[in-house]
């Protein structure tokens, strides 16, 4: 039965489609709305990401980076939880030291880096890896994303085409979870009132790291 | 056929339905709802129609390179690790699933929202084997406690009052005699606590697949709770169930498809998560699952394939159908008596089920045409419900009453020196009868009309008499009194 069920379905379609000859490919449009430069993409993207219920700052250095993360995570009653391969574990954290461990269910703060963010709707790309644990986006209370000014991009066609570029001789470099997220964690499924905090994080904050 | 339906009872159904005030009231909010915010996502994108054209485009030249888009689906899908198994029905796809579940020794198994699963029952299966499923989508979550179909393919609790989830969260949470559960805040953070247990002690994580991309060989979802990520993300296997029809060339399809379907579906410009999978964990990744399995559903679609339902294999199940139909909105998904309700629900479920045990469905339509004006991939859904109701006929399927008096009908218009002088008399009788306001309140044969509102009254003259010069003159009206 499961050897013969490729063949089945297969020659199932065929037979329908005997000789079919495919009709064109459609032309891809993209919306004109992302196409913009920089200063009017990132103020594209803070108004989209924020209509989506994320809070956005700019933090200019590392030592402010270190300094807003301890302080978010300290207004929700922790410490910030950074993956020990992340880039963000050698930040200059001074006296204040992050948890260096994969996030655990309950955790107040933990802390993922963005590939990029895409202005057109105001979602952050996340590829997963060792410095980007998936569960760091969706086990912790609440979740910060530190999203470096450089990775804004427009609509997610500039995604597709930035790991295009990065594709080595087998093809698409493509990791195993990647994620766009709008906004906070909701549900509507009680009565259509759109509540935040359904299973994921209650809030997402993005850090804007300006170039050095 | 493996697709079980109780679409025969539609009629004695939504006349339940009607009579159901609470029901109403959740409906009133779907009707206000979902078709507002979409309207206003829609006009916030000018290119938006040109967008649902070439989306239309794009899922009918996939269908018609649906073999060649499965197999690069497949050979992407394993060489990043994964498996991919097709199932030609119903009982091959539980078969499989089951099987996977035994394999990796699963006792718990967590469920995103995934509409192919209802579709297959998959549950009842699993759990008559000694499994415990659990759905993680919060709606879902709350159907299934109580022993309940989604009644909506986006929103399955659409249904239900907060004083019903408040009933049925007493009736199955241990140990919380005294929660608060007179808010929907409260309900749905009881909720989370409850199935954050379950997510951290189930083995298999199931979700469906909104698209299936054969250039990466990815699955995509898209959820706004959170709930399919950790399904997938938490157990040591992640196995994503799918129909055939789903797959899409390249990461620039799903692109096009995700901006159409977000906005359709919830008037959002995005959902919340969008993810895309492939294959199972890296060496070197820290979490996400060991495993990655992908199951490939036919189950009755590639027997649309070429047919005159070919175009409903477009249908990306976004529920704008639903959201604005006004058969839907008065009874509700249950009465269709199919996991798929609406317009999308009574094209598919004759195609899944056969048309015997579903002939209600194709007539629950006043082809008003909302649903095609609004469906993202441009279904010509009261058209293919006419063919059903066609082939209704044809297979003498439509009821001896019907067929009667269509014969009656018939036997008229085909004589016009009969036909006409009888309407024009008709009309002129019934313009002279009727009470004030030009409407009856009764009328014989027409009490399923007027039971809930008046029937107008020819105002005198017909249509052709007009066209063909004849004074059109109004039946005098008396002062409506109401």
């Amino acid at each position: 039965m499961r050897d013969g069920g490729r063949a089945q379905i297969l020659g199932a379609v065929r037979r329908a489609l005997k000789a079919r000859t495919a009709p064109a490919r459609p032309t891809h449009l993209v919306p004109q709305r992302a196409r913009l430069q920089a200063p009017e993409l990132r103020a594209l993207f803070v108004a989209q990401a924020e209509g989506a219920g994320a809070k956005v700052q700019s933090v200019p250095n590392d030592v402010a980076l270190a300094e807003a993360l301890t302080a978010l995570a300290a207004a929700h009653g922790g410490v910030p939880v950074v993956a020990p391969a992340s880039p963000l574990a050698k930040l200059p954290w001074g006296a204040s030291a992050p948890a260096l461990r994969p996030v655990a269910s309950g955790d107040a703060l933990a802390v993922s880096t963005a590939v990029a963010g895409l202005a057109e709707t105001g979602s952050l790309a996340l590829a997963s890896g060792p410095e980007n644990p998936v569960l760091s986006a969706f086990l912790p209370e609440h979740h910060a994303v530190v999203l470096p000014a450089s990775a804004l991009l427009g609509p997610s066609e500039d995604l597709w085409a930035f790991l295009r570029e990065q594709a080595g001789a087998e093809g698409l470099v493509f990791p195993r979870t990647l994620h766009w997220i709008t906004g906070p964690s909701r549900s509507g499924d009680i009565e259509m009132t759109m509540l935040f905090g359904a299973h994921g994080p209650l809030s997402l904050t993005i850090l804007i790291q300006e170039d050095r | 056929m493996s697709f079980q339906v109780q679409s025969q009872d539609f009629i004695a159904r939504s006349k339940d339905a009607l009579a159901d005030a609470p029901l109403q009231s959740a409906l009133g909010k779907l009707r206000t709802g979902l078709s507002v915010r979409r309207r206003e996502a829609v006009a916030a994108l000018p290119e938006f129609d040109a967008l649902r054209e070439e989306a239309a485009a794009l899922r009918d030249y996939t269908l018609a390179t649906l073999d060649q888009q499965l197999e690069t689906f497949e050979a992407q899908v394993r060489a990043r690790g994964g498996e991919v198994h097709w199932a030609p029905d119903a009982a091959s796809a539980r078969a499989i699933i089951l099987e996977l579940c035994q394999r990796y020794g699963a006792k718990k198994v967590l469920k995103g929202k995934s509409m192919v699963t209802e579709e297959l029952e998959l549950n009842e299966h699993l759990e008559a084997h000694g499994l415990r499923c659990v759905e993680t989508d919060l709606g879902e979550y709350i159907v299934q406690l109580r022993r309940e179909r989604p009644s909506h393919i986006v929103a399955p609790a659409i249904h239900l009052r907060k004083e019903d989830v408040a009933e049925s969260f007493a009736a199955h949470h241990v140990g919380r005699e005294h929660a608060d559960r007179s808010t929907a805040e409260a309900l749905m953070a009881e909720a989370r606590e409850e199935l954050r247990a379950h997510f951290l002690s189930a083995e298999v994580g199931i979700t469906g697949a909104n698209f299936a991309i054969a250039e990466t060989g990815s699955t995509v979802i898209v959820t706004n709770e959170g709930n399919g990520d950790l399904t997938q993300s938490l157990p040591k296997v992640h196995i994503a169930v799918t129909g055939i029809e789903k797959v899409v060339p390249t990461l620039e399809d799903a692109s096009t498809l995700l901006r159409v379907l977000a906005r359709s579906a919830t008037g959002q410009e995005a959902s919340v998560y969008t993810t895309f999978s492939t294959g199972p964990r890296r060496p070197e990744d820290p979490d996400g699952p060991e495993a990655y399995h992908v199951v490939l559903v036919d189950n009755g679609r590639s027997a649309m394939l070429g047919t005159e339902f070919e175009a409903m294999l477009r249908c990306i199940r976004c529920g704008a159908c639903l959201n604005h139909c006004p058969v839907y909105g008065q009874v509700g998904g249950h009465a269709y008596g199919s996991v798929y309700p609406g317009p999308m629900g009574a094209v598919l479920t004759p195609q899944l089920a056969g048309l015997d045990e579903s002939v209600h469905l194709p007539t629950a339509s006043t082809f008003c045409g909302a649903c095609e004006a609004v469906c993202p991939v441009k279904i010509p859904l009261p058209s293919l419900l006419r063919r059903w109701r066609q082939r209704a006929h044809e297979a003498r399927l439509d009821g001896d009453r019907a067929r009667w008096l269509l014969r009656l009908w018939a036997f008229f218009a085909a004589r016009p020196r009969l036909y006409h002088p009888l309407l024009s008399a008709a009309t002129t009788v019934l313009g002279r009868l009727a009470g004030p306001g030009g409407t009856f309140r009764r009328l014989l044969g027409g009490k399923a009309w007027t039971e809930s509102r008046n029937f107008p009254a020819p105002e005198g003259g017909s249509f052709l008499a007009s066209l063909q010069g004849e004074e059109f003159a109004p039946t005098p009206r008396k002062a409506p009194s109401r």
